[in-house]
């Protein structure tokens, strides 16, 4: 069992014959808040459906390296896809519940189809503690059967973080979770995160730099395919070793 | 006073409204005709028009019979459609997927009295008589394209997002598609379904050969000739008896409250999902 | 947004380094002042004291603003702190400016001991300190900074020397006491401002590499 939630060596990504992700290599400890940034069009986000395997959706996308959960390479032979999914949740850009179904269902359709719990009642608590997990309960307790066109777009992304967390993962990926969201709603998101970090591995795609040093512990740079540099959020931030990462961090980056 | 720019306004929005009252004419034409025509024929017969036979001065097994050969069709053709739809839908790139896509393109387009002559040839030939069931058979091909392109647009209305959200959730491609995806593409989907039933009652042509026609007793079962409203309509317009027309008025309108009892509640009723 | 922070920072430069001129102008005219017995200049640099209060205060609060409206990180957040320290040491050198031109205006009636021991000297070695920390400041540059250790000791040896011999002198005759006395407070005045230069070039330090050092 290895220390690092994920850990990548030599990932590389095309898209038919373009590369967008060029061998790159890092760490990702448990249990802490990871920020890729980077302008947009540099991979980010492409570099993190490689790490649930949502890239395989994608026909001209090809993966070659290694991209290891707690050790075991996904891209190995053998490996149950839609297992390592369900040790992934995967929270987006823009905030994706399910629109023809109710909030309770929303969460509830998972449990189901994969057939992870057994009886209503252990499907009702195991909503319940989701919800609560996502800080979301008092705000929709009593009304569950209403459709998530009812909610805000911060609830409606936590509503979505729900959904993943009641599959019980080990790991959250979050692609710029508060892009379509307002200062209120992206504020009680990051609070969540925080709080989440402290069960959970978070992955955290974001084109704010400043998102990146509010919530994360470690912030990878990534430009152009590459991953510039990486390391503890303070240091990225303070002194970044690399002239590319301090043009970013400052905002001149052109 | 007008401005010139003012005047060139006016007589562009004339344009359009004159243009749209042109599109729009002929078809309120064809409902007040259908309906001034029709609804005397209805009235003087009363109910017997509904329920009689064509002696009797009613459309009644011709009635039966579309809505024996809209249901026998939509038995055959929906769930070929809808599996059809999502084929194309989920295997676009496949060869057999673009393959299907073009055939789908080429049935929609397809002369109709062509597929009643293709399946007069494999079905009515062999089997000796006509039929509802090969009546139901020509109409099914007729319905396939509608419902399988309709289904493919509605699954394609989708969101990706949508689609990443249910895979990411660990759920097998079958699951995402049957469980997820489907049920949200609900509306687009009886849409399709709508126009397909509403289209195949409304069909002539290839049931001309392979219905046959039966307007003086109710039909004795699938394998044996049915009439259809379409199809009387079209017998009697050739008639010289000015009673036999009466009751083609008559049994155009029925056609069209079909037309119109299929179409709006359904539609009304199918929830809006809000993306 | 980054765009607008570099203006604003090249701004914040230009007047840390317009202060750091008064400061180190206000040394030099006071050491003058001293050693041609001249009250005049001396009355001149008393009077910029207040100027250098003010542009401690202008400078301190535009450094403020700028953190609270851009949130600088990396290198605009280092320089704006180095900034922010800088003043407050270029402020003390200011005042013990104003403390060697008050002692001029005393001192200006006799004539100086042994052409006032070693202190233009060492005034003229703390003075080249604070330039070229402010010219490393000004350019972002480490190279003005190399032997600031070796500089330092150097003063600090000044220091001991002018105490040691004014001493001499006050052993030699009670007359020269007061004399001496304030000699002495001017070398400890001057040698302060030594560190000072050697704070500052720590600062510029951690502004160019981002890591904190201690000259020592």
């Amino acid at each position: 069992m290895s220390n690092y939630a994920i850990e990548t060596r030599n990932l590389k990504i095309a898209y038919g014959k373009k590369e967008v992700i060029k061998g790159v290599n890092f760490k990702i400890p448990e249990k802490i808040v990871f920020a890729l940034m980077g302008p947009s069009g540099c991979g980010k986000s492409t570099l993190l459906r490689s790490f649930n395997r949502l890239l395989d959706l994608n026909k001209d996308a090809r993966v070659s390296g290694e991209a290891l959960l707690f050790g075991q390479n996904i891209y190995g032979e053998n490996v149950d896809v839609m297992s390592v999914r369900r040790e992934i949740g995967m929270v987006f850009q823009y905030p994706n519940p399910f629109p023809h179904l109710t909030i309770y269902e929303n969460i509830a359709i998972g449990l189901r189809l994969n057939k992870i719990v057994q009886g209503r009642e252990e499907l009702d608590s195991r909503i319940k503690w989701a919800l609560e997990k996502a800080s979301l309960l008092d705000e929709v307790e009593d009304r569950l059967d209403d459709y998530p066109s009812a909610l805000s777009g911060g609830q409606k992304q936590r509503l979505v973080i729900a959904r993943v967390l009641a599959m019980k993962p080990k790991v959250l990926l979050l692609d710029e979770p508060t892009a379509n969201v307002d200062p209120v709603g992206t504020k009680n998101i990051e609070n969540l995160l925080m709080e989440l970090k402290k069960e959970y591995t978070i992955v955290l795609v974001t084109h704010e730099p400043a998102q990146a040093s509010r919530i994360s512990d470690y912030v990878g740079f990534l430009y152009l395919g590459e991953l510039v540099e990486s390391g503890p959020t303070a240091r990225i931030f303070e002194n970044p070793k690399h002239e590319l990462t301090d043009r970013y961090v400052r905002g001149i980056l052109a | 006073m007008l401005s010139f720019r003012q005047i060139k306004d006016k007589i562009f929005v004339g344009l359009v409204l004159a243009g749209t009252f042109a599109a729009l004419f002929p078809l309120f034409h064809i409902i007040c005709t259908v309906v001034i025509m029709g609804l005397p024929a209805i009235l003087s017969r009363g109910l017997v028009f509904f329920t009689g036979t064509l002696s009797q001065g009613g459309i009644g097994p011709a009635l039966y019979g579309t809505f024996m050969l809209a249901f026998l069709s939509s038995l055959i053709g929906l769930p070929v459609a809808f599996l059809v739809g999502l084929f194309v839908y989920e295997y676009p790139e496949s060869k057999l997927g673009g393959f299907v896509k073009s055939l789908l393109q080429i049935m929609l387009e397809f002369p109709t009295i062509l597929v009643g002559v293709f399946v007069m040839s494999i079905m009515v030939i062999p089997m000796g008589t006509y039929s509802a069931l090969a009546g139901a058979f020509a109409l099914a091909i007729i319905m396939i394209p509608y419902v399988a392109v309709y289904t493919a647009e509605a699954m394609h209305h989708i969101p990706t997002t949508y689609r990443e959200a249910s895979f990411s959730l660990g759920l097998s491609r079958v699951k995402s598609v049957f469980h997820v995806l489907v049920p949200m593409a609900k509306r687009g989907i009886m849409t399709g379904v709508l126009i397909a039933i509403a289209k195949v009652a409304g069909e002539t042509a290839p049931l001309l050969f392979t219905a046959g026609g039966l307007y003086e007793t109710y039909p004795q079962g699938v394998t044996s000739p049915v009439g259809a409203i379409p199809l009387l309509i079209y017998t009697l317009i050739q008639s010289p008896s000015p009673a036999d027309h009466a009751t083609a008025w008559g049994a155009a309108l029925v056609l069209l409250l079909i037309f119109i009892g299929v179409f709006v509640p359904i539609r009304m009723s199918l929830k809006e999902v809000k993306m | 947004m980054g765009e607008i922070l570099v203006g604003k920072i090249k701004e914040l430069k230009s007047d840390v380094l317009d202060m750091g001129k008064l400061a180190v102008t206000m040394l030099k005219d006071a050491v003058e002042a001293l050693k041609s017995q001249n009250t005049q200049l001396a009355e001149t640099v008393l009077d910029r004291k207040t100027e250098i209060a003010r542009m401690d205060e202008a400078i301190e609060e535009k450094a403020l603003r700028m953190i609270a409206l851009y949130h600088p990180v990396s290198r605009d957040m280092r320089t704006i702190a180095a900034a922010l320290k800088m003043i407050t040491y270029l402020t003390r050198i200011g005042r013990y400016a104003k403390d060697i031109a008050k002692t001029a205006v005393l001192l200006a009636n006799e004539p100086h001991l042994s052409k006032l021991v070693e202190i233009p000297y060492m005034a003229d070695k703390v003075v080249g300190m604070i330039d070229d920390a402010l010219t490393a400041f000004e350019n972002e540059e480490l190279a003005p900074l190399e032997n600031f250790a070796e500089r330092d000791d150097e003063i600090d040896a000044l220091y001991y020397s002018i105490f040691r011999e004014s001493i001499t002198y006050m052993m030699e005759d009670a007359k020269n006491i007061t004399k001496c006395i304030h000699y002495i407070i001017i070398a400890r005045y001057l040698e302060r401002c030594g560190d000072h230069a050697c704070k500052i070039a720590e600062k510029v330090h951690y502004m160019v590499t981002g890591e904190h050092i201690e000259i020592k």
